[in-house]
């Protein structure tokens, strides 16, 4: 019986011990220069695909664009992999000048045909690249209709070889009746041929016509022009005075064609990788650590600093903030922050607390009742002290007038937003629902991981029972799911955020255009579109400004879709020997502008 | 010839089990609401297609279904839906060891000092040592890991600075997440070996052995143990798979690098793949370890070797 147990247990034991030279026990960040927790695992290192500002923060210390930001003032462009740039004087024309001594990190020279592939990458749909539209090809000459074009080229195949389900098929009919050109013709012909249903085969008839007057679309139509290695133009659609700012964003990043087509997607795994920022992966063990170290192939390699980084991926911010107070990590950010301690932070000297260009808002679904009513929408948004959500919140966030945080030059344009006012609140209300019995039952859809949401609904079904007499039940969803049905527009009031993309107010108020991929609400206005349009081919700030304020007016004094209830904040935390943080409104924190001086201690 | 059939006939059914469970998974996470690759920043919801048909979620679902098992068979599940950077078998390849490492060094403290916790109380049965250890058994099964785990790390880490509050390296890092990670086993562990400690005790051997005039520890740990300790092999089987499945909490708060982690995000981000890896890896584990168990009873219990 003894040598049984003695057998079973050296089985189980044995097999579990084989595992330990697999389970690595090294210290990774012993030597790190600066240790720091940006938060969770990122989820790609592709600038294409990205959308977090998490994936932001590595992907900017791993790549660099033609601009970058003044490491005095990150809200202002400075040269990057360009080192300078003409424009012309229609204000239409960008020409860069590529440094001689940019490479990649495989020591291979970096020319303006990566920027070209990068940027056909996204064009030609190789991509999922979710800021195709927003940050991307609408400022191209052309961007968009190539783009149309190929993604009317691309559904047409899936036509051809798939068949979808009839709402998924009209899905694809709508984006091709967009996009079609001459070129499209033989596939639609096809496809109208083969077509049963006699709905569908009008569309491919009114498609075929439609795509009958409009030419081929070829990528040398597109305003980017490779002059030589080291000189690329970009013609923009509209004179756009924040065009700076969209090129240093991530999604006009290059990326190595090389790689990019001998591994395919498999190009940002950590063993194929290559970069042209200022640093370099190290080591990566997923959900524990990345190790970054300087980039000895970068431009400038002087202006970097730190020479090997510690970047801690943490789950759960407690976590981080046990490791920063026993002297294991240098500086958190916020999303390293427990969110519920954020009040009793504020008190020391190591913490900063200051506002983003970001905004937490409600938003109506609009297209059923009882919100399709505009009074109903009024009467919630005038019942709303937005006063006591910041209160209870306790991170430092401010109350929300109206959708556009302050933004320097366009405030005195801004509308003042509907007024906290229960007493009219209940007339608007009584004007559509005489009996507040009748008022159907709304479910108030949130992020169930969020403790904030909980918070902030928890606040609203008090207010809106005290002020209006209605009850709103929760509706808490993972955030796949809880994305899934707003951009479905399944839900009746929702919890909604939005993080300023580039440094305008235009990013704000161009989400609710008709149709727009994050207005996810069903609101439209013909007149709104006109006005986004409008003040996307002004130059002049004023003007702009003033158009941008009118529509501003409609979405939230006239229309009320979206209500607007607090500035987020960003905090961090940060021992004093690191160097270099200069809080903005951007959250634009650059690795490369960080150091540490010598009075940092060594690790516990 | 006996153990070869019954060992055949144990191995025909795991193989049966791991499949049922894994094609099940295979229907059932595709009915979980949600998208895997949607985003806050859609704003053209058709560029998802893009990424679904590079995954081949564009396939009827029979193809799909094809190529998961034929993936599942050489153990490639093709690249993680979340974690872009990473194939599925890679990221089972590096948590795995780390997971087992730490169930292993849990698993044996447990047995240690259940075994000898257990013996104790059965040899001092009602005085106050046995209530004692009862009591802190109790707690420890009533106690759960993420109530434990925190407090340990304020106490021992922020307060005496004895230990890391986190971290994967250095094998003081090791010492709290073990703890954690063993003390519910340490309680079923005592208390299945003090129950068959006792009933070891009143058998006759035991008494032959005190009027021989051995010493009391022998009698106990020598002659009661071997057969107070059989309920406990039989546990370690279960208790094996379920300290490897069981290890997000702790792998969650002391930041290890393990693999329990993925079967809890694998499923908020709707990672298909890394899912089903997940769940074919677990229920090999399950499967392994209950095989085992099978075994030994084929040894114990002479009855399991007539059918």
């Amino acid at each position: 019986m003894k040598s049984i147990a003695l057998g079973f247990f050296g089985i189980v034991g044995a097999l579990l011990l084989g595992f330990l030279p697999f389970a690595q026990l090294e210290q990774w960040e012993a030597d790190a220069d600066l240790r720091l927790c940006w938060g969770t695992e990122p989820k790609s290192l592709d600038p294409a695909v990205i959308t977090g500002t998490l994936e932001f923060k590595y992907v900017r210390s791993l790549f660099e664009g033609l601009v970058s930001y003044d490491p005095k003032n990150p809200l202002l462009p400075a040269p990057g992999i360009a080192y300078k740039w003409e424009v012309s004087k229609d204000k239409l024309t960008y020409t860069f000048y590529l440094r001689e001594n940019a490479r990649w990190s495989n020591g291979d020279p970096l020319t303006a045909y990566d920027f070209e592939y990068a940027w056909r990458r996204i064009l030609d749909q190789k991509v999922d690249c979710r800021y195709a539209n927003g940050i991307f090809y609408i400022y191209i000459r052309n961007g968009e209709a190539y783009y149309l074009s190929k993604q009317a080229e691309r559904l047409l195949k899936s036509l051809i070889t798939t068949s979808p389900p009839d709402s998924k098929k009209q899905e694809y009919l709508n984006a091709i009746a967009k996009g079609a050109t001459q070129a499209h013709l033989p596939q639609l012909q096809q496809l109208l041929e083969t077509e049963n249903n006699p709905h569908f085969q009008n569309q491919y008839k009114r498609i075929l016509k439609n795509a009958q007057q409009r030419p081929p679309i070829h990528f040398e139509d597109v305003g980017i022009r490779v002059l030589s290695p080291h000189k690329i133009q970009v013609t923009l659609q509209n004179q756009t005075p924040y065009i700076l700012d969209i090129f240093a964003f991530p999604t006009w990043f290059p990326v190595p064609q090389k790689v990019v087509e001998k591994y395919g997607d498999d190009w940002i795994h950590p063993q194929n990788i290559v970069v042209n920022g200022p640093f370099v992966i190290k080591k990566w063990k997923p959900h524990y650590m990345i190790i970054l170290e300087k980039n000895p192939y970068y431009h400038s390699p002087e202006k970097v600093k730190l020479q090997k980084v510690a970047c801690f991926i943490l789950d759960k911010p407690i976590t981080a903030l046990n490791y920063y107070d026993t002297g294991y990590l240098d500086y958190l950010t916020q999303s390293a922050i427990p969110a519920d301690l954020i009040e009793n932070l504020k008190t020391r000297p190591d913490f900063t607390i200051f506002p983003t260009f970001s905004c937490t808002y409600l938003r109506f679904n609009v297209t059923k009742p009882p919100f399709n009513n505009v009074w109903v929408r009024k009467a919630i948004a005038m019942s709303i002290d937005k006063r006591e959500i910041v209160d209870v919140l306790r991170g430092g966030e401010t109350p929300a007038p109206t959708l556009v945080p302050p933004f320097e030059g366009y405030s005195k344009y801004q509308p003042k937003g509907l007024p906290y006012d229960p007493e009219t609140a209940r007339k608007y209300l009584k004007k559509v629902y005489p009996d507040i019995q009748k008022f159907p039952k709304v479910e108030f859809l949130m992020v169930s991981s969020s403790v904030k949401t909980k918070q902030i609904f928890t606040v609203i079904r008090n207010q809106l029972k005290k002020n209006l007499g209605i009850t709103i039940e929760p509706k808490a969803h993972e955030w796949q799911v809880y994305l899934d049905a707003l951009s479905r527009i399944q839900y009746e009031l929702a919890y909604g955020g939005w993080i300023g993309d580039y440094m305008d107010p235009n990013t704000f108020i161009d989400m609710f255009i008709t149709n727009g991929g994050n207005n996810r609400t069903g609101w439209g206005n013909p007149r709104y579109d006109a006005w986004v349009k409008k003040a996307a081919s002004l130059t002049n700030r004023e003007e702009r400004f003033a158009i941008l304020g009118r529509a501003e007016k409609m979405l939230l004094e006239e229309e009320c879709v979206v209500v607007p209830l607090y500035y987020r904040t960003d905090s961090f935390l940060h021992k004093p020997w690191v160097k270099g943080i200069v809080p903005n409104l951007g959250e634009r924190y650059l690795l490369q502008f960080l150091w540490v001086d010598s009075k940092r201690k060594s690790l516990p | 010839m006996k153990l070869v059939y019954f060992l055949l006939g144990r191995l025909l059914a795991s193989i049966a089990v791991v499949f049922c469970v894994i094609s099940l998974s295979f229907v059932l996470i595709r009915q979980i609401p949600g998208d895997p690759f949607i985003s806050e920043k859609d704003a053209n919801p058709l560029v998802r297609e893009v990424i679904r048909a590079k995954y081949g979620l564009d396939k009827p679902p029979l193809v799909q279904y094809w190529n998961f098992i034929r993936g599942a068979i050489v153990l490639d599940f093709g690249p993680s839906y979340t974690y872009r950077s990473w194939d599925v078998m890679d990221l089972i390849i590096m948590g795995f060891p780390v997971s087992a490492f730490l169930g292993f060094l849990a698993l044996t403290l447990a047995t240690f000092l259940g075994v000898f916790a257990g013996a104790l109380a059965a040899a001092k049965r009602n005085s106050w040592a046995d209530y004692l250890t009862m009591a802190i058994v109790v707690l420890g099964i009533c106690l759960p890991n993420f109530f434990v785990a925190p407090l340990l790390v304020m106490i021992f880490s922020l307060i005496l600075m004895w230990f890391p509050p986190a971290g994967w390296g250095g094998f003081s890092q090791l010492v709290l997440p073990v703890i954690v990670l063993s003390l519910p086993y340490i309680a079923y562990i005592s208390r299945l070996t003090r129950a068959g400690m006792i009933e070891a005790l009143g058998k006759d051997y035991i008494r032959t052995a005190r009027a021989k005039g051995l010493k009391e520890s022998k009698v106990i740990f020598e002659h009661a143990l071997r057969n107070g300790i059989v309920p406990v092999i039989t546990f370690l089987g279960p208790a094996a798979a379920g300290i490897l499945t069981g290890s997000f909490i702790v792998e969650t708060i002391f930041h290890i690098p393990g693999m329990g982690k993925y079967f809890v995000y694998a499923f908020i981000n709707k990672d298909y793949s890394l899912i089903l890896g997940a769940i074919f890896i677990y229920s090999l584990l399950l499967v392994f370890f209950n095989f085992l168990v099978d075994i030994s009873y084929y040894f114990i219990d002479p009855r399991t070797r007539e059918n």
